[in-house]
């Protein structure tokens, strides 16, 4: 199990002071099959008249809050430790034949199977087209096994789109992305997820954060001082594998994954409706730092 | 048909004979050509007895009735923006209540497997993981709100309302079209219906033993105050605003069951808890009857651009703090999808076959059903699963083959987004035409509304016919007319007895309710428009008169100075002034016409007239009946003018109408803050009216100075009074005594000052203040300004400048307080209600 410690500082400064505003968070680590989360906490300020935590429709943790004084900034730090237990690489050969995933899961009634149909779907921000379906099927050829598809097509956004903050916001829509091949990781789990749903491929959108730095010798993935987001695939027999077309790496013990859904609209870190207020200042800080074995003793029995 | 209760007796005769039967439709009214259903023979009876001649008049009296009440329905297309009025047929729709029994029976048993089906998709969604419901069929659908799943405490019934669109194919087989399971529209037109209908047709009303609807609306009113969390709440009816379509309706049940009708910005969400804004705070909110579709209830958590509800009001759902009725996410059961899949549900889950069968349905979804609505899509009707702009419902058969092809490619390329629904003949009945009976293809919109024992039809509904007589689409946007629908009681009304009377006890109360800021702000804005309007009236027919007046020359030079004056200094810049005004008042007619018509000319009459009834519209809950006549009456009093002596005869009755408009709300309005808004804006009108006018009188040079006091006074309604105190020629320094200083004339700046002055004291306060408020000061400066104006000097019949200088002086200090007045008053009581929200969100941006 690796430990890492989570802190993820959002603050808005605004330019006019702000009566009154209500937000829902996606910010604690929900539970997976390889995570556990220990100590997960939202610290905001000024103090929330209203905090409740819920659990969404896919089963992450989600927060309503409210601030009812008047306030001229607003600030949320999610802190937590999640545990990970890292997991083989899965073999990317000995997958199904894409073609026979796409058949099966599309009658599969089992619990998991109907789960996993909702995402085959159009979703708010990802709406299949020919665009997609012609830049998926590069990858997609006849009778490749399912995992090694995904990953060809992962690692062509990878090498084909660049990765520029400023080309794209909350609101650019899918097929700008792809015209421009420019964007940040949210634009790239969405033109991955857009081009799997087209060829008949469960795929969901993951929120979550990347490892900070590494010491020990591994390459240390940059730009990691944001929230990160990923796509994740259902293999029949296999559940469901995560992908990272941003670092072209099929994520095994570097990836924290705070929620899932249909794309960034289910599962949005952050979003709230102010009243009045000028144009907010946004701020954005994420660590996620491995907890060494030994800087962190166990309690005694 | 079971209609063996009624004699078998025919009526032959020339309303029968020239009513043209088509063999493929049912018809209600005949059963072969000539031939009337038993059931109808009496309403024929009377119809024949009463003729072609005395049905029309009739007919013309419902649209009068219609139109003085205001009921109207928004059609989005029209240019004008203009409402549109109510359209209702004379002829009632006509069931047995035999046949009644057993629709109702279908109905209720359909709502209460829809609440079973509610419950499931937002609880376990047993159904879905059963295969009763193929998962793709709910979880595209944009009705399906995920955040609604789960946590929502779930009311029982699901529904609180429900609504079925009937139809009857040629067989005679009644079936169900469409459901609708949100926020059904049309039970209010159909109440409207019945009473304009019981009204216009009294005898054959009361002799044909018609079902009663108040059943219905009691029934409502009880299972809603039984939702009711905490009785020291309120109940909303949550609307779009008056641009909606059923704007009237959501009005017209506010008033009839007594609720506050509120828009999104109303209402905010505080503590988790939903408030109505009101003039004297936050009052809680305990039930909100939406009207807006559920998708845009929450800009939060559900469509975030929406402006239609206040954000957080999911989370105070979530609470339990407040009961939405439908609750949020209910729209999931109208998808018309869900149609193929209900009779399988009601065998496994009611253990029963469906009563009542929907029109044969096929969801696109599915390989075979696709396939079938592809092969006979010329007997198909394609409908999208969810409204959705630019997809529109078609029929298969009236596409070019181009079309459809498309129309096929869009199937299969979005096949969860589409139905195929069998092409039924609607059934047809009978429309008076003018001069004749006529067949109209109809469809009936039934209602449903529950009660802990289950669920209450309203007997009847609201029939609506095509436009015309080949339709095949029946939509209010569509235009076409509407009909009463009789249930005809096959034994005396014994319902009355039935009821139970489970609402509470009604406690007396001297309060009616708090005001909301919106309400404040339009009965504010009433008042000042209806002082305006008369204002408007006032200056035109005074003008009028002199331009019709042959004595007076149309080149009058006063009349022309006084307007140009006029123009001047109330900023309403007419066509009097500019280029060519001596050649425009020569054509002063037409000139006239346009400055007081033209509804584009901020300052026009019919620009005021039209903001008034506005105004009157976004308030009509606190007026009364007879005021809200009142106003409708003078909506249409423009329309039909053509000379100049029409319009001065319109002119005065709109000047009587405006007394009666205020009349009747100084008689009939309770004296509460409502009130008292309207009142501080009809008063603060009036003094920035008759100062304006004193403004001009002053500013002109003095050749013209007598004729143009006349006008002053006649336009202030003071000449008589004027007469009776100076038996002289009219002099300046006596109409400013009249008209600035006297408290007691009650067309006086001074009169309005001390009416201001006393009900500003009574304001609600957030919390007693220890002195003067700001808007109490304001009209203190002003009143103490005029009061120490020393007049004496102005008695002489020559002034010097420094005398001109004052008076200006002192005009425009008292506009400028008024207006101070004004926009103080919308700061602390009405500004609340334009705050703009803005949205955020944080993105991923990491790489």
């Amino acid at each position: 199990m690796i430990r890492y410690r989570v802190t993820h500082v959002t603050a808005y400064r605004y330019t006019v002071s702000v009566p009154q505003c209500q937000n829902e968070a996606h910010l604690l680590p929900r539970a997976t099959p390889r995570q556990e989360c220990e100590h997960a906490q939202l610290r905001i300020q000024p103090s929330p008249a209203v905090c409740q935590d819920r659990e969404d429709f896919f089963g992450n943790r989600a927060t309503y809050f409210a601030i009812q004084e008047p306030h001229a900034g607003l600030s949320v730090t999610a802190r937590s430790e999640v545990l990970i237990s890292p997991a083989a690489p899965p073999r990317l050969q000995a997958s199904s034949a894409w073609e026979e995933v796409c058949h099966s899961v599309s009658k599969d009634t089992s619990r998991a199977g109907i789960e996993a149909r909702q995402f085959l779907l159009d979703s708010p921000l990802v709406h299949s087209n020919a665009e997609l379906a012609a830049y998926a099927a590069t990858s997609f050829v006849p009778n490749r096994p399912l995992l090694e598809a995904v990953a060809d097509l992962v690692q062509r956004i990878y090498q084909e789109f660049t990765y520029e903050p400023e080309a794209t916001t909350v609101s650019t829509p899918l097929n700008e992305v792809l015209d421009h091949r420019q964007g940040v990781c949210q634009d790239f789990a969405h033109v991955a997820i857009g081009c799997l749903r087209t060829q008949g491929i469960a795929a969901r959108y993951v929120s979550g954060y990347l490892e900070t730095a590494v010491s020990d010798g591994q390459p240390q993935l940059t730009g990691a001082a944001a929230s990160h987001a990923w796509v994740s695939v259902y293999c029949p027999g296999q559940g469901w594998i995560d992908f990272d077309p941003t670092n072209n790496s099929i994520p095994t013990d570097q990836h924290i994954t705070v929620a899932w859904g249909r794309d960034y609209s289910d599962v949005t870190p952050l979003k709230g409706v102010v009243v009045g207020g000028g144009g907010p200042i946004l701020d954005v800080a994420v660590t996620a730092e491995r907890v060494p074995e030994a800087g962190f003793p166990q309690a005694p029995e | 048909m079971p209609e063996s209760t009624y004699a078998e007796a025919s009526v032959q005769d020339d309303t029968l004979a020239h009513y043209p039967l088509s063999s493929a439709r049912f018809d209600e009214m005949c059963s072969a050509p000539g031939t009337g259903r038993p059931h109808w023979q009496y309403a024929l009876r009377a119809f024949d007895a009463l003729g072609p001649a005395e049905l029309s008049r009739r007919r013309d009296e419902i649209q009068q009735v219609l139109r003085e009440n205001g009921v109207t329905y928004n059609v989005y297309t029209d240019p004008q923006g203009r409402t549109r009025p109510w359209a209702l047929d004379v002829i009632p729709a006509l069931l047995t209540s035999q046949e009644w029994r057993t629709i109702e029976q279908g109905l209720i048993q359909r709502a209460e497997l829809l609440n079973l089906i509610g419950a499931d998709l937002y609880g376990p969604q047993q159904l879905i993981h059963d295969g009763l419901l193929p998962p793709e069929l709910i979880y595209t659908h944009p009705g399906f709100l995920r955040p609604c799943h789960g946590a929502l405490p779930t009311p029982t019934p699901y529904l609180c309302l429900y609504a079925a669109d009937l139809v009857r194919a040629p067989d005679g087989t009644i079936m169900v079209l469409d459901d609708r399971t949100q926020a059904p529209s049309g039970a209010g037109y159909a109440l409207e219906n019945r009473l304009v209908l019981s009204r216009i047709l009294p005898s054959l009303y009361r002799d044909a033993q018609v079902h009663r609807l108040s059943l219905f609306f009691r029934t409502l009113r009880s299972t809603l105050a039984a939702l009711t969390p905490s009785h020291q709440t309120r109940t909303t009816l949550l609307t779009p605003g008056p641009q909606n379509e059923t704007y009237f309706e959501h009005a017209y049940l506010a008033s009839y069951l007594d609720y506050t009708l509120a828009q999104g910005d109303d209402l905010t969400v505080r503590d988790g808890r939903l408030w109505l804004k009101t003039v004297g705070g936050l009052q809680q909110v305990g039930v909100v009857v939406r009207r807006v579709d559920d998708t845009f209830c929450d800009p939060l958590e559900l469509h975030r651009e929406s402006l239609l509800a206040p954000p957080g009001l999911l989370q105070a759902v979530r609470n339990n703090t407040v009961v939405v009725a439908n609750p949020l996410g209910s729209g999931v059961l109208e998808n018309p999808g869900l149609m193929a899949y209900l009779p399988q549900i009601a065998k496994i889950l009611l253990g029963q076959d469906l009563r009542l069968a929907s029109v044969p349905t096929w969801w696109c979804g599915d390989d075979r059903a696709r396939s079938h609505v592809v092969d006979h899509i010329e007997q198909m009707v394609i409908k999208p699963v969810f409204p959705h702009p630019g997809t529109a419902t078609v029929h298969g058969a009236q596409l070019s083959t181009q079309e459809r092809d498309t129309l096929i490619q869009h199937i299969r390329a979005r096949p969860h987004f589409f139905v195929g629904q069998e092409q039924v003949a609607l059934s047809t009945t009978p429309v008076f035409t003018g001069d004749r009976l006529e067949p109209r293809p109809m469809v009936l919109r039934s209602f449903l509304v529950s009660r802990d024992d289950g669920y209450v039809a309203m007997p009847g509904g609201l029939t609506r016919v095509t436009p015309d007589a080949g339709g095949w689409l029946v939509s209010g946007q569509a235009g076409g007319l509407s009909k009463d629908t009789w249930i005809l009681a096959s034994e005396p009304e014994s319902q009355f007895s039935l009821i139970p009377a489970p609402e509470h006890a009604v406690s007396i109360t001297r309060s009616g309710g708090e005001v909301p800021s919106r309400v404040a702000d339009n009965l504010f804005w009433l008042g000042r428009y209806v002082e305006r309007t008369a204002g408007g009236a006032r200056v035109f027919r005074e003008v009028l008169q002199r331009v019709l007046d042959t004595e007076t020359a149309r080149y009058d030079t006063s009349l022309s100075a006084f307007l140009s004056a006029h123009t001047h200094s109330t900023a309403t810049y007419l066509r009097f002034i500019g280029y060519g005004e001596r050649r425009r008042l020569t054509v002063a007619e037409k000139e006239l016409f346009a400055t007081i018509l033209d509804a584009d000319q901020p300052g026009s009459l019919r620009f005021h007239l039209n903001a008034l009834v506005h105004a009157g519209q976004a308030a009509r809950g606190r007026l009364s009946d007879d005021a809200w006549r009142a106003i409708n009456r003078l909506d249409h009093e423009l329309d039909q003018v053509r000379s100049l002596s029409e319009m001065l005869e319109s002119l005065e009755r709109l000047i009587i109408g405006l007394a009666s408009v205020n009349g009747l709300n100084t008689e009939s309005m309770a004296r509460g803050h409502g009130f008292r808004f309207m009142e501080i804006g009809r008063r603060l009108e009036r003094a920035l009216y008759t100062l304006s006018l004193l403004r001009t009188g002053c500013e002109l040079p003095s050749e013209t100075e007598k004729v143009v006091w006349e006008m002053v006074l006649a336009m202030t309604d003071s000449l008589m009074t004027y007469r009776r105190r100076y038996a002289s020629a009219v002099q300046a320094g006596a109409v400013l005594d009249l008209l600035l200083l006297d408290e007691s004339n009650p067309r006086s700046v001074g009169y309005q000052l001390v009416q201001i002055r006393d009900q500003v004291v009574g304001l609600p306060r957030k919390k007693p203040l220890p002195h003067r408020s700001a808007e109490e000061r304001i009209v203190l400066e002003a009143l103490t300004a005029l009061q120490v104006t020393d007049l004496e000097r102005y008695s002489t019949s020559t002034w010097d400048e420094d005398m001109y200088e004052a008076l200006s002086q002192l005009f425009a200090g008292l506009s400028t307080r008024l207006l101070s007045l004004s926009e103080t008053l919308s700061r602390d009581y009405f500004s609340h209600i334009e705050v703009q929200q803005q949205l955020t969100a944080t993105r991923s941006t990491s790489r």
